[in-house]
C-alpha cells in the first residue's frame, strides 16, 4: 500500500483532469439538448445555484437602494426627453411606412413574414470574460423560440440562444460562437460578421479579398439564410485589412448597439 | 485525505460561492478581477497537494454550472492554476513575500492558456489578440492584487482549523497546511 503511495497524486491528477475533459466534451458535443450527464450535474447543483442566485439577488437589490433619488430624478427627465424625440420620429416612421406599403402595392412587390415584436427588459449578464450572453424577462410562454433574432433601438443585438419558461438567454453580437451574414451598405459586397474579437468590437469576413469596403461604411443584415431579416443596422467599420494568406479581406466593425448597457430589447417572435 | 483536509475543503468551496456572488454582481465581465481564481491560487500555494486540486476542480464546475457554456472548461482551467501554484511553490521560498505573487501570475497565465485551448477544441475561436490584451493581460494583472488578501485569507483559515483539530499522529496522508509543508 505504501509503494502505491507516490502515485495517489498522479492518479488524483489524472482522475480530475479526465473528469473535466469528459464533462467538457459532453457538454461540448450536444448543442441542442443537454445530455444526461450534464442535466443530472446540473439536477444536483441546482440547490447551490438557487442559493447562490439568492445571494445575488439580495446583493443586487442592496446596491440597488444605494443609487441615489436625484440620479433615478435627472435620469427620468432624461428619459422624458427622449421619449419625446422618439414619439416624434415614430411618427414619421409610420408615415415612410405607409409610403413604403403603397409603393410595394404598386410594385405588387412579395412581403416577406416580418414577425412580431415584443419588448423585453434584460435582467442578467452572463458575467464570464469569456462569452456574451444576456437574460430577458421573456420566454415560451411568450412565444419566443431558439435563434429569434433580438433588436435594440439602435441596432442588432443577437439572437436567442435558450428558452426557458419565462425567461431566455440571447447569444449577442460579440460572442465567439455568434455568426451574421452581413452587407456592406455602399457596396453591396457581402461578408459574415463574426464575435470573439472583444466586448465592442466585431470582425466582417468578406468572400472575396476584392471587396469594396472602407473605414465608416455602414454594415447591415444581409437578409441572406433564415436567422435574421435584412437591413438591421449591425455597426460601422473602423479598419481594413487583409489577414495572412491573403485569400480574404477582413475588416473590424464598431457595434452601434452598448451591449455593456442594455435595458430593453425587443425580440422578433416568429 | 485526512478529515481537516475535507473540512478545508468545504469551507473553501462556501468561500468559492461568495466569493463568485461578489464578483458576478459588482465584478462582471472582462477586465475585472478573476477572484474565483485568485482563491484556487491562495489555496494551492498554502494547502496540501489533494486540497488543492479537489477545490480547484470543484470551485471550477461550479463556475461552469452557473456561468458556463461548457461544464468542464473552468474546471481544467482552475486545476491547471492550482497545478502551476504547486508545482512553483516546490521550488520558491514560501517565506518570500514576492514568492506567492509571482506563482499567481504564472498560475493565471496557466489557467487562460488552458481555457483558451479548451475552447478552441470545442469550436469556440477567441481571437488571439483580445485574448491576449482582453483577458490574459489583465487576469495576470489582477492575479498579483488578489492573491495577497486571498493569500492571507486562506492561510487564517487553515491555521484556525489546525487550533481547532490538530493533527492526530495517526493520519500521516498528506501534509494539510501550509506550517505543517513549512
Amino acid at each position: 500500500m505504501r509503494r502505491l503511495f507516490p502515485y495517489k497524486k498522479v492518479v488524483l491528477t489524472i482522475l480530475l483532469v479526465a473528469a473535466s475533459v469528459f464533462l467538457m466534451n459532453i457538454t461540448g458535443s450536444s448543442n441542442d439538448s443537454p445530455s444526461f450527464w450534464e442535466s443530472l450535474l446540473r439536477t444536483c447543483m441546482e440547490p447551490f445555484v438557487n442559493l447562490f442566485s439568492t445571494l445575488m439577488d439580495r446583493a443586487s437589490g442592496y446596491a440597488a437602494l444605494l443609487e441615489s433619488k436625484q440620479e433615478l430624478m435627472d435620469e427620468n427627465k432624461d428619459l422624458r426627453k427622449k421619449l419625446g424625440s422618439l414619439e416624434l420620429l415614430l411618427a414619421q416612421l409610420r408615415d415612410v411606412q405607409q409610403e413604403n406599403q403603397r409603393l410595394r402595392d404598386l410594385l405588387e412587390f412579395k412581403e416577406q413574414s416580418a414577425g412580431e415584436y415584443k419588448g423585453a427588459d434584460v435582467i442578467g449578464r452572463n458575467p464570464s470574460k469569456w462569452f456574451s450572453t444576456i437574460t430577458v424577462r421573456l420566454g415560451a410562454q411568450d412565444g419566443v423560440q431558439i435563434d429569434d433574432p433580438v433588436i435594440s433601438n439602435s441596432g442588432l443585438v443577437g439572437r436567442i440562444m435558450k428558452v426557458d419558461e419565462d425567461q431566455a438567454d440571447v447569444l449577442l453580437l460579440t460572442d465567439p460562437e455568434s455568426g451574421v451574414g452581413a452587407l456592406v451598405v455602399r457596396s453591396r459586397d457581402y461578408g459574415v460578421v463574426v464575435g470573439g474579437s472583444g466586448p465592442d468590437v466585431l470582425t466582417m469576413t468578406f468572400f472575396s479579398k476584392d471587396a469594396d469596403v472602407k473605414q465608416g461604411d455602414v454594415i447591415v443584415t444581409s437578409g441572406i439564410g433564415s436567422l435574421y431579416p435584412g437591413g438591421l443596422l449591425i455597426g460601422e467599420v473602423t479598419d481594413v485589412y487583409i489577414p495572412q494568406p491573403g485569400l480574404v479581406k477582413e475588416c473590424h466593425v464598431r457595434p452601434v448597439t452598448d451591449f455593456d448597457h442594455l435595458e430593453e430589447v425587443l425580440v422578433m417572435i416568429r | 485525505m485526512t478529515k481537516r483536509e475535507t473540512v478545508l475543503i468545504i469551507i473553501c468551496v462556501f468561500f468559492g460561492f461568495l466569493v463568485m456572488s461578489v464578483e458576478y454582481v459588482c465584478l462582471a465581465g472582462p477586465g475585472k478581477p478573476d477572484l474565483t481564481l485568485g482563491l484556487v491560487c491562495a489555496v494551492g500555494w498554502v494547502c496540501s497537494f489533494p486540497v488543492g486540486l479537489i477545490t480547484g476542480f470543484l470551485l471550477g464546475i461550479i463556475k461552469d454550472v452557473i456561468v458556463g457554456r461548457f461544464i468542464g472548461v473552468s474546471a481544467l482551467s482552475m486545476l491547471a492554476a492550482a497545478m502551476t501554484m504547486m508545482g512553483i511553490r516546490r521550488r520558491f521560498n514560501p517565506d518570500m513575500v514576492l514568492s506567492p505573487v509571482i506563482a499567481a501570475l504564472v498560475s493565471s497565465i496557466a489557467g487562460d492558456l488552458v481555457s483558451y485551448l479548451a475552447l478552441l477544441s470545442l469550436g469556440v475561436h477567441i481571437q488571439w489578440e483580445f485574448f491576449l490584451r482582453g483577458i490574459l493581460y489583465y487576469d495576470a494583472i489582477w492575479s498579483v492584487v488578489i492573491i495577497v488578501p486571498s493569500f492571507l485569507l486562506v492561510r487564517g483559515i487553515s491555521r484556525s482549523l489546525e487550533k481547532l483539530w490538530p493533527e492526530s499522529t495517526n493520519e500521516r496522508v498528506g501534509r494539510s497546511s501550509y506550517e505543517s509543508r513549512v
